[in-house]
């Protein structure tokens, strides 16, 4: 039942990795790897989050980090610098419901001016869900970026044949 | 040893590759190694100053110290990933095979010049993409449904949007109402609906120009990590304006 | 669903008569967009649209569905849609070239307005609570034929709206079990694959990315998938319920 869990989680990774890298026009070799670095970087997390009870930034710096090393070695096998794999791979990743809910928390703030309580209820609301928003944002980017500056001699010279 | 005209030849070309490949989205650091990397393969040193709307290079010929001055506009590209490492691997090849200036601008033309991914494929991509999001977020077989064909109303629309070349901003706000209008139709049936409306818009998400910002700002190219970093941020409240518009409409559901 | 039966009864009891004003006009303009496309019989027809889609969003979901939960959204919905035709009768973006092509397909699209009620009445419901010609449903039916009979050059964004409609339609059918709006889905699904293919597949270059096949493949894919989901509903729907 878990490693169903698992999957379908990778799976759909996949499937969104996929849809969101075509919009900024990868190379089509790339679409597989792509793929297969959403789908293990999503289920990395969800694994993290959901049994070991890490928290959302946390485990988005290690799935940032999985995500990151993956398309440095995926990477030389296809010719694609290192963020053509991993920006798209870490698309899915992007916490929607955090930004959503800081959207909300943001409208219904200022619909309820008068009403103290309900304003300090929903403040609360908008500043911490801004702040898990920006900070897992930051951790993506910063755990897939971390194996450029550990590499850096394989990282820039990926796309050489 | 090279003539004058080579040299100015040479430094008009690098000079419209480093903008091309900012303009399709390549975040500096890269931009700045590929243009040396080039100029190296002519025995030139090339030394960049990188901003958000314009490149200004100076080419100096190591032999016979002379220079030349180059300042260009960033065009105005889509985000393209493609030329992206292509460009990239032109310019390793470049350094190793020693192309002439002819073979290495038409092959350059080449690349620009190939077609880009088709919209229609893209469409329906992006619908799976933001339906398969939907269903990551804990939204059930409905909701992902309705999200499916809210993606794509609302990316057909942004594409016709862009094709027309209107405002950034004005395209952001329009297909993200559109978008989240859509999907609040979810309202009507017992189902996971805000799921449905959060997830329909984030299509829209500008992943490339955040990323990107944040890696040039960890690699100390901080002016042009924060412009994009700020570009993004707007277009973010551009899509939390047009959400705002829906979500006004039907708040007093979801509270 | 009381409320959904109960709108729809006090709707056509107070506007019987208009509606079927409405559907003269409609019928007079297809015929005559069909025999004479003139440009002012063009032009009529766009502000017919207009007419009828604000009409639906204000009469009908605004005024006569206020009892129902989110009849706002439902009416900025339509709304958008009735914006999208002025925009069209503006700019003149769709042209009403006629096309040969798709006309069993498009008349039977035609005729769906008038099917649908009889529907209601084969399955013993009586007027006023019954679907008529003017709702929602079977004016998207009616405006797919249309847009199919003169599928030269449509608004793909309008059909993409009404695409979203259909699919809602068949998730109605499950929530509150309209079995008349399947003659709406199944409907859908052929003029979408045929409109998308018109519109983008006409005009493939020799090298697209990727290949233009592997597009079409997509495509097929997608309607497929419509289709199936379709079906599982349908039998679900016909399986008598324990």
């Amino acid at each position: 039942m878990i490693a169903l869990d698992i999957l379908t989680d990778g799976f759909f990774a996949a499937v969104a990795g996929i849809g969101f890298g075509a919009i900024s026009d990868p190379p089509l070799r790339a679409f597989k790897m792509i793929a297969i670095l959403a789908a293990l970087g999503h289920a990395c997390r969800f694994c993290l989050m959901t049994y070991l009870g890490v928290d959302i930034a946390t485990a988005s710096l290690f799935a940032g980090l999985i995500i990151g090393f993956g398309s440095l070695w995926l990477g030389k096998k296809v010719y694609c610098p290192m963020t053509v794999l991993y920006i798209p791979a870490l698309l899915p990743m992007i916490p929607g419901k955090f930004a959503y809910n800081m959207v909300f928390s943001l409208i219904m703030c200022l619909q309820n001016m008068n009403d103290p309580e309900q304003l300090d209820k929903f403040m609360g609301m908008f500043f911490s869900n801004t702040l898990i928003a920006s900070t897992v944002i930051f951790m993506l980017a910063v755990g897939a970026t971390f194996p450029m500056f550990l590499l850096p001699y394989r990282a820039f010279s990926l796309t050489r044949h | 040893m090279k003539t004058s005209e080579s040299l100015l030849s040479i430094g008009k070309f690098i000079a419209e590759y480093s903008a091309h490949l900012m303009g399709a989205g390549v975040h500096t650091s890269r931009v700045v190694r590929n243009s040396k990397r080039i100029g190296e393969a002519f025995g030139l040193d090339v030394k960049l100053g990188v901003f958000h709307k314009n490149i200004i290079l100076t080419i100096i010929d190591k032999e016979t110290n002379e220079a030349c001055n180059e300042v260009i506009d960033i065009p105005a590209h889509p985000i393209s990933f493609e030329h992206n490492s292509e460009l990239s691997a032109l310019s390793w090849e470049a350094l190793d095979n020693h192309l002439s200036l002819e073979e290495l601008t038409e092959k350059y033309r080449k690349i620009v010049s190939a077609p880009m991914i088709h919209p229609l494929f893209v469409l329906l991509l992006v619908g799976f993409a933001n339906a398969s999001f939907c269903k990551l977020f804990g939204g059930d077989l409905i909701s992902m449904g309705i999200v499916f064909s809210a993606t794509i109303t609302g990316f057909y629309l942004k594409q016709q949007m862009q094709k027309k070349k209107m405002n950034h901003y004005i395209v952001f706000i329009v297909s993200a109402f559109v978008a989240s209008l859509c999907a609040s139709t979810a309202l009507i049936f017992d189902t996971t609906s805000e799921i449905a409306m959060a997830t329909s818009v984030l299509y829209l998400v500008p992943g490339v120009p955040l990323i990107n910002g944040v890696i040039d700002v960890v690699e100390g190219y901080v002016l042009t990590g924060f412009a994009r970093l700020t570009e993004a941020s707007l277009l973010i409240v551009s899509i939390a304006i047009g959400l705002s518009f829906t979500l006004l409409m039907v708040k007093n559901s979801l509270i | 669903m009381e409320i959904f039966w109960r709108t729809i009864a006090y709707y056509n009891s107070a506007t019987w008569i208009l509606q079927i004003v409405i559907i003269l006009i409609g019928i007079a303009l297809t015929a005559l967009l069909i025999s004479k496309p003139r440009p002012w019989v063009k032009m009529a027809m766009k502000f017919y649209m207009i007419g009828l889609y604000g009409w639906i969003s204000i009469i009908y979901y605004y005024i006569y569905c206020e009892e129902r939960s989110y009849n706002g959204v439902m009416a900025m919905f339509w709304g958008v849609m009735a914006i999208i035709w002025i925009w069209d009768a503006i700019t003149g973006y769709t042209t009403f070239e006629r096309t040969h092509k798709y006309d069993i397909l498009s008349y039977i699209l035609l005729a769906m307005p008038f099917i649908y009620p009889l529907v209601s009445l084969a399955r013993g419901l009586s007027f006023p609570e019954m679907t008529s010609p003017v709702m929602p449903c079977s004016v998207v039916v009616f405006t797919i034929g249309l847009l199919l009979l003169f599928a030269h050059k449509v608004n793909m964004f309008l059909v993409l709206f009404l695409c979203h409609w259909s699919l809602i339609g068949l998730s109605k059918t499950y929530f509150f079990q309209i079995p008349e709006d399947f003659l709406l889905a199944s409907a859908t699904i052929p003029g979408l694959y045929l409109f998308f293919r018109e519109y983008f597949l006409n005009n493939l270059h020799a090298d697209t990315k990727p290949k233009a096949k592997y597009i079409n493949w997509l495509l097929i894919t997608v309607c497929v998938g419509l289709a199936i989901l379709l079906t599982t509903t349908m039998f679900l729907e016909l399986v008598p319920k324990n």
